[in-house]
């Protein structure tokens, strides 16, 4: 179920109304609740892949009721790497096997070996590679005893199918949501109006700025061999775009309904592309995932600690492994390499944690330096979003190709004026509140209620008005 | 809980009350200069345009991919071609031709090859534009089916009377504009116009193919046959790479045709296109595109109209008709 679409508009006040009104009174029922509309929302999409989520649900809790009751270290290990085995398993095998199939026939076939092979028509399960991750987390932390394990099977299967964030997130850790569960939640007003209003942020995002921006990208990107360097890098651009108001505006969504039900999920995006290098444009850009291959990858590797191979390894490994979570795709491989070769210098020189706090804390403006060290940042992340968002490498090195010519000099062929205004409008909204949890945080606070909901009504005007055609969410294919 | 539930329905309240302002409105001054009102003129050559006449029925297809004059010239009857865009919906251009539709005339549809997937043949935003503002239709006048299609347009569209640049008069190129037609309702205005770059379909839909909509030409077939009309059905000059992309469902919609009793002029292979004769479009052409495009249909319809002249024992498809006026 998409969250732009009417089945969502009717799916949620009905859920929220049973919630609060028929369930409240009983945490269990509530939980239930949870569930049962969590698997009728991950169902609408395809209901048969509701046994995968079911079948890691139950693995994950038996694992950690084992780990709970099991001493033995060896044991306690084999334990692990079945809950490992089987979320790997199933994610690998959905999400990598005919790429590694394809690779293996192509490199035989180099070699001169023809080895007979035929993909598989496999569909990949929408938000595999969010709620694998979510439920490895509870594993991982049960096993490394940071977290008591639970004995409320509802509860579990709550936290791993929670509607808001299974298909594309925040990546929920277990440290954080589990016991959310173990609570009742009470009502409150101030949390769900500011809930309603960051799910109006989202809307915003994703309907005007990223469906908007994805019909010029789309384009551009499919035509890229006829068009002028100054046009690539307006598709590039776009894309930039795109990328953050369907991901991010998602988050918020997500966040938001989230709110409504008296949860609390955690940030995911904070004004990336504020950033004035590429470490900090990391820790702004989809915190959940960041953090979590900081937590159980590149720390459990040593991190940043020991010599300087050893950190260009674990570096270059992190973002590997995170290009590669995004797709079975080379340029996805790409695409994470080119960050860590972004990285790198500053990691090696001890500059990663320089930019700590916003871009022009408590100014309006921010300085010459400041701006130059964004729009440096923004070009290498345009760069690096090219691979990610080609078809294929020779793509991607062809339109990067098509940059470089004379004709970037040029006017773009595409000039889509209503559009550039909307991101104008988005980019003010967004500097004004990059202080905020998200841009309209304080805008119910700072205004009298007639103001406050002529806001309301405008922007929700704006969202029919400006936006896009519908396109499906980018992160749902990963 | 109560006072967060009653500011929500005072919201919403607002929120229908603005849709339903919006909707009182009318339509604003770039609205009625837009293509869709081109319809008003379409309608108009139906109603005076006399005997012999050839109807042409489809979307932008046949906007952008027919020279009538050529059509005049060779046949000696007058055409009317009534497509603007295929999002107005198959099932909506059958209800708003059939009135107008007299005895003797032929009636030629050709219809892209989207509407036979999923629910395209209901139309999508410009449908709501065409049914209220140039039609004048209530919202009840239009069926479930054409709502469940278009439901998700109609806040832009009410709220479109809010937008202060759909008070300002037009900028840029003058295609798609209400007056960029001809005298026989021919896209002409960008016959000379440069070919602009564009991206070939990857696939006609990503819906199954409706068999309603067959069932919807069928019965229109019928009605004109009722009147003393012909009927025949031809094919939207397709973009090559389109076609390549796209075999398989433009041949399936072909195979569903030619299963059915309805009389085939060509075939959906028969009118691929160069892509160097395409415009802005898969289904548009420049000039020479739509002569070629025109050719071909030229040259199958003379084919039938000989053959039905035979039956009808004239001597010439220009009598027959006239014959039956």
């Amino acid at each position: 179920m998409l969250f732009t679409s009417l089945d969502f508009a009717i799916f949620l006040p009905v859920v929220f109304v049973l919630y609060w009104f028929g369930t409240n009174k009983n945490l269990k029922l509530q939980n239930g609740l949870i569930v049962l509309a969590s698997y009728v929302f991950y169902g609408w999409w395809d209901w048969r892949f509701l046994s995968l989520i079911l079948f890691s649900s139950l693995v994950d809790y038996v694992v950690g009721r084992s780990l709970e009751k099991e001493e033995d270290e060896r044991k306690r290990k084999v334990l692990l790497v079945t809950s490992l085995v089987v979320n790997l398993g199933f994610l690998g095998f959905f999400k990598y096997f005919n790429f590694f199939l394809d690779n293996f026939t192509t490199a035989f076939s180099f070699f001169g070996a023809e080895i007979p092979s035929t993909s598989l028509n496999i569909i990949l399960p929408a938000g595999i590679s969010f709620y694998t991750f979510q439920t490895l987390s509870y594993t991982i932390d049960v096993y490394k005893r940071k977290l008591e394990p639970t004995r409320d099977i509802v509860a579990f299967l709550a936290y791993v199918s929670f509607f808001p964030q299974l298909v594309a997130g925040p990546i929920e850790r277990a440290t954080h949501l589990l016991p959310q569960f173990h609570k009742q939640r009470k009502f409150d007003v101030s949390q769900s109006i500011d809930g309603l209003r960051q799910i109006l942020w989202g809307l915003f995002k994703k309907i005007v700025i990223a469906d908007g921006c994805a019909q010029y990208a789309n384009d551009i990107f499919a035509t890229s061999a006829d068009q002028s360097g100054s046009t690539l890098v307006l598709g590039a651009i776009f894309f930039a775009f795109q990328i953050y108001g369907d991901f991010s505006g998602y988050s918020d969504i997500a966040i938001g309904t989230s709110r409504l039900f008296g949860f609390d999920l955690m940030k995911n995006f904070a004004f990336p592309y504020f950033s004035r290098d590429i470490a900090e444009f990391w820790r702004r850009w989809h915190i959940s995932l960041s953090t979590w291959f900081r937590d159980y990858l590149y720390i459990p590797l040593g991190g940043s600690r020991g010599g300087m191979w050893m950190k260009v390894r674990n570096t270059f490994i992190i973002f590997l492994v995170s290009g590669f979570w995004h797709g079975a795709n080379w340029t996805f491989v790409i695409w994470g390499a080119l960050n860590a070769i972004y990285f790198l210098p500053l990691l090696l020189t001890k500059q990663n944690r320089k930019n700590l706090e916003t871009v022009a804390q408590g100014k309006l403006i921010p300085t010459v330096r400041e701006v130059f060290q964004m729009g440096t940042t923004f070009g290498l992340t345009i760069l690096a979003w090219v691979f990610f968002r080609a078809d294929n490498v020779g793509h991607a090195l062809e339109y990067i190709s098509g940059i470089f010519t004379a004709s970037l000099f040029t006017m773009p062929t595409v000039f889509p004026k209503g559009l550039f205004l909307s991101l104008f409008v988005f980019l003010l909204i967004e500097w004004q509140g990059r202080e905020q949890e998200y841009p309209l945080a304080k805008i119910g606070v700072a205004l009298p209620s007639v103001a406050r909901w002529s806001v309301y009504y405008a922007l929700i005007i704006f969202i029919f008005l400006a936006g896009g055609p519908s396109q499906q969410f980018v992160y749902f294919q990963f | 809980m109560q006072g967060f539930i009653k500011k929500l329905i005072f919201f919403g309240l607002g929120l229908v009350l603005l849709l339903g302002v919006g909707l009182m409105l009318p339509a604003p001054p770039r609205i009625t200069q837009s293509m869709v009102f081109a319809k008003v003129e379409k309608d108009s050559l139906l109603r005076t345009v006399s005997g012999p006449r050839l109807i042409v029925v489809g979307g932008s297809n046949t906007a952008y991919g027919l020279d009538s004059q050529m059509i005049k010239d060779s046949l000696g009857i007058n055409p009317i071609n009534t497509g603007i865009t295929y999002e107005l919906g198959l099932v909506y251009m059958l209800e708003a031709t059939i009135e107008y539709v007299q005895a003797g005339d032929i009636v030629v549809l050709s219809p892209e090859y989207q509407h036979f997937f999923g629910k395209f043949a209901y139309g999508r935003e410009f449908l709501l534009y065409s049914a209220f503002d140039v039609d004048g239709m209530a919202p009840w006048d239009l069926s479930l089916a054409h709502w469940e299609n278009v439901y998700s347009f109609f806040p832009k569209y009410a709220f479109s009377r809010f937008k202060p640049t759909e008070y300002l008069p037009f900028e840029g190129a003058a295609i798609n504009r209400r007056y960029s037609y001809n005298e026989y309702g021919d896209m002409d205005v960008h016959w000379d116009m440069e070919q602009q770059t564009f991206s070939p379909f990857t696939q006609i839909s990503r819906d199954t193919y409706n068999p309603e909509v067959m069932s919807e030409v069928l019965a229109f077939q019928e009605k004109i046959a009722a009147k003393g009309a012909h009927f025949f059905v031809t094919f939207p000059g397709t973009q090559k790479t389109s076609y390549d992309n796209c075999e398989e469902q433009i041949t399936l919609v072909y195979d569903k045709f030619r299963e059915k009793d309805i009389a085939l002029l060509g075939d959906p292979v028969r009118y691929i296109m160069p892509d160097s004769l395409m415009f802005n479009f898969p289904y548009h052409m420049v000039r020479k595109g739509v002569e070629l495009r025109t050719q071909l249909l030229l040259e199958d319809l003379e084919v039938k109209l000989v053959a039905l002249n035979r039956d009808n024992g004239s001597t010439s498809y220009q009598h027959m008709v006239v014959v039956q006026e």
